[in-house]
């Protein structure tokens, strides 16, 4: 559906925000027609359609806008791409179904600045890293902040199901001005669909398999509908379950040391590598969206159980740990790992505008949950060492966010807009406990001990946040924002951000913003029980302040070309930016500190080709270079990463390919060498100074499929290929510590997944 | 030709930047040892006259000086502390405790890619210079067995404040920071 997008700029804007682009350097303020209704406004906004919309400019020349040109999250307003004063990819729903991609970790492999899909702990945990660094991104659905306080952390595997994902902004660099705790050094606003733009019935099965994800099928129903007048209900069921994938460690832990912060030690393996072989794994999750004028009522709720052979530290499970008598106590059997790791959001918002669409006001109130719970978590196979094995058992008793987002915008005289609120949220955990054998070495039970691992706590936020743009010229757009963010906790952060946006000529913009962002210290640092008889020796420290980021980012982006020949669109862009992280929390002696600095370079490069006919070529280049003032580079991070995306319309409408390769550079892990004896069954010892460098490959990583569509105007098939070319790769450690895993981390091969689609 | 000239304009800007990245190496190394028999609790080890001490780890670079890596002492329980202070855990001497632990970082600015031998003194508790005592308790050959790494062994002996000999032996590695960004 083609709309006219000057009727969105100037309903949600007022006619001085932006200066659009039109053509022979007129400007928007003189061409802008009169505001239409709200209510078209909101379709506009939340429009599917994979059409370009149009902006009318009034002069018969009309340029195109794409959805996924749009920018909400970067400045809490809507803009354009190429405008907005940050660094800003858009992914929509349209574009994750031609792609193929799964996960929120994939997606975020293909933009510039992050690096997608890096595991922890053997595929126990799955995420991003901005610029460089792990656990510095700020998620957001639908603007609520949903990293897990506990350890400022979410996985981004299939818990947030893609089918939900109307569009997804992510924004490089620090944000903390508009969106506070955990913009680090990114924000990733996932906006979920709603029934104003969808409306009928879609069911979609699908199913798939190989050694990276074995015998996986997926069912997922959405319903969208406007129930009465101006009431619109959105409601999405999803059900995924897998094997996972097969994984081939090169050799199985049997006994080693406790992750770092604890102390270092021997650890000790079987040099031999083994082939796991999971249980299903299970998602599932239901979504309900209902809107009726200014009021939104969200719910998400979220079930998984995530089974897993290959234990955090590397150990490898197959046989059962527990005697009847300790399965009867513990009330479950597991030959390998199963997490339990959902999330709920549930929100309540408002929305409107006053005063000629001068004004608007947007309040949302929510709660959010998480909880995670590892049965075994920590896991020792039988050995000669210890003859009966040894686990642990980890139950989060659940951690809760409950908060209110007020933001508001006004359009102020001498071409001033001001987009200013607060926030009030409260994080509250519940603390975790862990369960052990009270005697491993026993030849008889001795019953199971139950201690605190991290107690529970409590977090108060409050914020107000102010940020004015201030249209100087036709041509140039300034902006300056502050944030106070207070906190029980740690001590009051100022957060500052500034912003000039150059229009140099026609389609060309020369963009220099400024901006800061922190990420409070995780509750596992503040709250760890400093007498725990389990065994984990690091102390918290509850004064620990918030770790801060400054970022000066540049960027020149360009319409190189337009409407030429077979050339729909040029679209290009190149990005630097410094980075500095301050107060940086590490563990020191077994404490944890703010100490030291990072510094890191950036640099960005998109070039998108869009030809006629919806063909599509685009390639991409991220570099990074980070390194700590007390530890010397971040060696295990790609400081080169390449990404290439074509998109081949052979049927309009009907049928496309669709390819992405993306080349990971090499990266290096801190491990620990685990060399066989004479006999290669026997266990080996292997010590803290048996570290090396283990450096790691470039890996070639290409997902490729087609997409058949609109069979019978109702039906759509799609199959795509995952590591098609089956590369064998393994990633390093989050962090760059020579301790946590000794092995580098096997991910998965290759895969293929089918889905047949229907609407009704 | 305008497209042309921007393109030209853009590379260039891009060129500049990634350039300017590719500068500021990190020269320092990280250094692990495991003390693995026979290292004293710092309360029964004393200076050749009778005066209490604590340990410090050095390196040396042909015949062409020292570095020390760190003082250190040890407690009862076999835990290693930075000295002074004496509050700061750097690791733990093999089979400390019932989980074995061994270990003792340093962090060093200094690029140690020059070092051919290592050793552990004492120290007369207090000193604040810069060279070692000359009370040798163990020490070793380092040489490089992979590029970015070296290694090797330390052994002596040493008498206590209870009149106990003492055969210390440790293994000692040191990671070399290399620039990372290579195709």
């Amino acid at each position: 559906m083609k709309i006219r997008a000057v009727v969105l700029v100037a309903l949600l804007f007022g006619p001085r925000i932006g200066w659009g682009q039109p053509r022979d350097d007129t400007s928007l303020d003189e061409v802008l027609p009169a505001p239409t209704t709200d209510a078209q406004t909101s379709q506009q906004e939340g429009s599917t359609s994979t059409e370009p919309v149009e902006f009318g400019l009034g002069f018969g020349e009309e340029f195109e806008l794409e959805a996924r040109d749009r920018v909400i999250s970067a400045s809490r307003t809507v803009t354009t791409i190429q405008e907005v004063p940050a660094i800003v990819t858009v992914i929509t729903a349209a574009e994750i179904e031609d792609r193929g991609f799964r996960t929120i970790n994939e997606i975020l492999q293909t933009i510039p600045g992050f690096e997608g899909d890096r595991s922890e702990g053997h595929d126990w945990m799955v995420e991003p890293f901005a610029r460089g660094n792990p656990r510095t991104l700020l998620i957001l659905v639908n603007g609520i902040n949903v990293v897990d306080p506990l350890r400022n952390n979410l996985v981004l595997d299939r818990k947030i199901p893609l089918e939900i994902v109307e569009r997804i902004e992510v924004t490089s660099g620090p944000g903390g001005v508009l969106w506070g705790s955990n913009a680090l050094l990114g924000v990733v606003n996932i906006t979920t669909k709603t029934g104003q733009d969808h409306s009928g019935v879609q069911l979609r099965v699908g199913g798939g398999h190989g050694p990276g994800e074995m015998a996986a099928v997926e069912v997922n129903a959405s319903y969208g509908q406007e129930l009465i007048e101006d009431l619109f209900l959105f409601a999405n069921l999803n059900f995924y379950s897998s094997q996972g994938a097969e994984l081939t460690p090169d050799s199985q832990k049997v006994v080693g040391v406790l992750p770092d912060p604890d102390p270092d030690g021997i650890s000790y393996f079987i040099p031999q590598s083994v082939t796991t072989d999971p249980s299903r794994d299970y998602f599932g999750s239901v979504y309900l969206d209902l809107r009726g004028g200014p009021f939104t009522l969200d719910a998400f709720i979220q079930y998984e159980a995530d089974y897993r052979q290959q234990g955090y530290g590397g150990a490898v499970l197959t046989t059962d740990l527990r005697s009847e008598s300790l399965r009867q106590q513990v009330g479950a059997v597991n030959v390998e790992n199963m997490g339990l790791d959902p999330l709920w959001v549930f929100s309540l918002g408002y929305q409107d505008r006053y005063l000629d669409n001068d004004f608007g006001l947007n309040a949302t109130a929510y709660f959010v949950r998480w909880i995670v719970q590892e049965d075994p978590f920590g896991t020792y196979p039988p050995s000669e060492l210890l003859p009966r094995g040894y686990f642990t058992i980890m139950k989060d008793q659940g951690n809760f966010r409950t908060g209110l987002n007020l933001d508001a915008d006004l359009n102020l005289p001498y071409n001033n807009r001001l987009i200013f609120g607060g926030e009030v949220m409260g994080d509250i955990i519940g603390g975790v406990e862990q369960s052990f054998p009270a005697d491993a070495t026993s030849p008889t039970d001795t019953g199971m001990i139950t201690d605190t691992v991290i107690e529970a706590g409590n977090r108060v936020i409050g914020a107000v946040y102010a940020s004015d743009e201030w249209r100087a010229s036709e041509r140039v757009a300034l902006n300056a924002g502050a944030r106070l963010q207070l906190s029980n906790t740690y001590d009051p952060a100022i957060l500052l951000s500034g912003a000039m946006v150059w229009n140099l000529f026609r389609d060309t913009f020369l963009k220099v913003n400024y901006g800061e962002g922190f990420r409070p210290p995780e509750f596992q640092s503040t709250n760890t029980n400093p007498e725990i008889p389990s065994g984990i020796t690091w102390l918290p420290n509850p004064n620990l302040n918030v770790e801060r980021s400054r970022a000066i980012d540049s960027e020149i982006n360009t319409i190189l070309l337009r409407d030429q020949g077979i050339i729909d669109q040029w679209f290009f862009r190149a990005d630097y930016s410094f980075t500095i992280m301050e107060d940086v929390i590490r563990n020191i002696g077994g404490t944890f500190e703010n100490s030291g600095v990072r510094y890191i370079h950036t640099v960005e490069a998109v070039s998108r080709l869009r030809f006629v006919g919806h063909h599509e070529l685009s390639l991409s280049y991220y570099f990074v270079n980070a390194e700590d003032d007390t530890s010397g580079p971040l060696r295990n991070i790609a400081n080169h990463i390449f990404n290439a995306h074509g998109r081949l319309q052979i049927l309009q409408d009907m049928l496309h390919l669709s390819a992405d390769l993306t080349w990971i550079g090499p990266r290096e892990d801190a491990n620990r060498r685990v060399v066989a004896g004479d006999d290669p069954s026997a266990i080996v010892m292997v010590f803290p100074s048996d570290v090396f460098i283990e450096k790691l490959d470039p890996v070639w990583l290409l997902r490729a499929g087609v997409r058949v569509e609109n069979v019978l105007d109702r039906f759509h098939f799609g199959v795509f290929g995952y590591n098609c070319l089956d590369q064998e790769y393994s990633d390093p450690d989050f962090y760059f510590d020579r301790q946590v895993i000794i092995r580098p981390q096997p991910r998965p091969r290759w895969s293929v997944f089918a889905t047949v689609e229907a609407e009704f | 030709m305008r497209t042309t000239a921007r393109l030209g304009a853009i590379s260039l800007i891009t060129a500049l930047l990634v350039g300017g990245c590719l500068a500021d190496p990190y020269t320092g190394s990280y250094v692990v040892v495991d003390f693995l028999t026979d290292l004293s609790p710092s309360a029964i080890v004393q200076m050749p006259d009778g005066t209490t001490s604590h340990y410090e780890m050095w390196v040396q670079f042909d015949d062409q000086g020292v570095i020390s890596l760190g003082k250190f002492s040890v407690d009862v329980n076999g835990h290693v502390l930075a000295y002074p202070g004496m509050t700061e855990r750097i690791g733990s001497l093999t089979g400390a405790d019932d989980r074995r632990r061994s270990g003792v970082e340093w962090d060093s600015p200094y690029q140690l890619e020059g070092v051919t031998s290592a050793f552990v003194t004492i120290e007369t508790n207090g000193e604040t210079d810069y060279a070692p005592s000359g009370v040798v308790i163990m020490e070793g050959e380092v040489e490089p067995t992979e590029p970015g790494r070296l290694s090797g062994q330390m052994s002596g002996q040493y008498t206590t404040r209870l009149g106990e000999q003492k055969n210390p032996t440790a293994r000692i590695t040191i990671l070399l920071a290399e620039d990372q960004a290579t195709f």
